[in-house]
């Protein structure tokens, strides 16, 4: 295994996911901060295939840059100002934002540096057992907590529509279309001498 | 009877007829001799190609793109000959025998048109749209096995890679919806989407059947295991409803009539691509033909045995088996008239997908027993 080419896909891949998420956040309109998270979600997918994680790499293709990005835009042009290039960039919570992030990254960087990795030089199952080896351990050694979160997110599913059904007051009668309207009187003439 | 007494539109008809079944005789005739031709000839470039994966990829690559970009030019022919013999006219005429290069025309006219922006468009959204719905397009057919060899990339997900792929085209349809700035175009985008990720669940839950029956993602082992019985013949309980259910969501997932309504002329005036003109309206074109190849072939290898069939080589077969599927899309798409979009919904929450969950528990249970 060569691993030169496999380095600078993997670095080109995490440039491209930072990039765009940083277009993400600074993306004048909500939009098009929503379409970059395209590259993003795709870059993700990539470092999946770079570590040989096929199964993960299908999956975040199709669950992340399909389905959830098409909602998140479905929500987003659904969304008052949408239309408006000018969405302000500067909030006055920026510095406790700012905070907030450096001490989470901080903190991170320091566990990822401290911790001792257990590195191995095996490969990891043949990219055909992968799968397989997936779905045995999801209805196997993980069965519960697998059940648990899909119990989550039929919850989740079935609170959505509830708050989202709001009980209206029955809708009005409709006015009466043209054609049922009675006729008027001048045009109700029986015709005269036709015989 | 003499046959005098016939019109004599039908006897010209009868006439044309005869004309295309000796002309098909005489390819098929031609393709089962294709065995015996010298490729041996050729080995030299093969194995210079061979040597140099990355040049071998690109020329694959280019290959691909520019079969589909000829395919199109004959579909879109067939497709309006086809739409002309169903309503009773000649369809396109002039230009070449019968208006074969009719399309040759069309492609000329469309490369030398001007290319409209609408002043008031999202531009970069505007102009990254056609390839944001190319790309998918171009990448699903990258994992269809043409024949034993000729397949772009043998990938071991191929099913799911294929599904997941054609998912994300949904983006692009949005974007150009979103970036004409024209709310005919935003109701076409957004029609889309929704036809698109409803009909994506049955669509994968059928595939997920086959994968089940055939213990493989691959799409290359998915038309192995099927050497000598195609799956619809081996489970004709299971694979006939499936293979229906996967007909109707690939209607839908092409935006074919009677699923047309993202495109619907009469009330969206052509829906996300109304602002489009020239090239970009021509690669909206090409997609949407790649789409229609990539489903017929999708289905002709899930359930009528992708490349298998006796005398003609397999690229033939599957050729066949594909040009057939999509000459059944055709003939819906010109006989059916269009949903309403409530209709579509629930035809595809209420109708496809318990269908499709019942046949997946089904499919199960025949396995496990």
């Amino acid at each position: 295994m060569n691993t030169l080419p496999v380095q600078i896909a993997f670095y080109s891949l995490a440039a491209l996911t930072l990039i765009s998420a940083a277009y993400v956040v600074r993306a004048r309109s909500i939009i098009h901060a929503g379409f970059w998270l395209l590259p993003c979600f795709v870059g993700v997918a990539g470092l999946f295939a770079t570590l040989q994680a096929h199964f993960f790499f299908v999956a975040q293709l199709l669950i992340y840059a399909g389905a959830i990005l098409v909602l998140i835009l479905f929500a987003l042009m659904l969304t008052r100002d949408a239309m408006s290039l000018h969405v302000p960039l500067k909030s006055h919570l920026g510095i406790w934002a700012g905070l907030i992030s450096a001490g989470l990254g901080i903190s991170a960087s320091l566990v990822l540096a401290r911790q001792s990795w257990s590195v191995t030089t095996a490969h990891p199952a043949g990219p055909a057992r992968q799968a397989e080896a997936l779905g045995e351990a999801l209805i196997g050694l993980y069965a519960v907590p697998f059940e648990v979160a899909s119990l989550l997110l039929l919850s989740a599913l079935i609170g959505a529509v509830v708050l989202a059904k709001v009980e209206r007051a029955p809708a009005p009668e409709p006015p009466p279309l043209a054609d049922t309207l009675p006729e008027p009187e001048e045009t109700r003439k029986e015709p005269v001498g036709v015989e | 009877m003499s046959m005098q007494r016939l019109h004599p539109r039908s006897a010209s008809q009868a006439r044309e007829i005869l004309i295309g079944v000796v002309i098909a005789a005489l390819i098929l005739a031609a393709l089962s001799a294709t065995p015996l031709l010298p490729w041996h000839l050729l080995d030299p470039i093969r194995a210079y190609f061979y040597e140099r994966p990355l040049l071998n990829n690109l020329a694959k690559a280019v290959l691909l793109v520019s079969f589909m970009a000829v395919q199109c030019l004959f579909l879109i022919w067939m497709e309006r000959k086809f739409a002309g013999w169903l309503q009773a006219r000649l369809g396109p005429m002039h230009v070449g025998w019968k208006g074969v290069l009719q399309t040759f025309a069309d492609a000329i006219k469309l490369l030398l048109k001007e290319d409209i922006i609408p002043a008031l468009a999202d531009k970069p959204m505007f102009r990254l749209a056609p390839y944001l719905v190319f790309v998918p397009a171009m990448l699903t057919l990258m994992v269809l096995p043409f024949s034993p060899n000729l397949v772009g990339f043998d990938y071991h997900l191929g099913a799911l890679f294929a599904l997941s792929i054609s998912t994300t085209g949904a983006l692009g349809i949005l974007a150009a919806g979103w970036g004409a700035n024209n709310k005919y175009s935003v109701l076409g985008g957004m029609r889309a989407v929704a036809q698109l990720l409803s009909y994506e669940i049955p669509m994968i839950l059928i595939v997920l059947c086959v994968v089940t029956l055939k213990n493989t993602m691959s799409l290359t082992q998915i038309v192995e295991r099927q050497a000598g019985l195609w799956n619809i013949v081996a489970h004709p309980l299971l694979m006939i409803p499936g293979a229906l259910i996967f007909f109707s969501c690939a209607l839908a997932e092409v935006y074919r009539a009677p699923f047309d309504l993202p495109e619907a002329e009469s009330e969206l005036v052509s829906g996300f691509h109304t602002e489009y003109s020239g090239m970009r309206f021509a690669i909206f074109y090409i997609a949407e033909f790649a789409n229609n190849v990539f489903t017929a072939g999708f289905a002709a290898i899930l359930f009528f045995g992708g490349w298998h069939g006796p005398v003609l080589p397999p690229i033939a077969w599957f050729t066949l088996k594909t040009l057939l599927l999509i000459f059944l899309m055709m003939w819906v798409r010109w006989t059916l008239p269009r949903l309403r979009i409530d209709q579509m919904m629930s035809f595809c929450w209420k109708l496809l997908v318990p269908a499709s969950l019942i046949l997946f528990c089904l499919t199960a249970l025949s396995v496990v027993w």
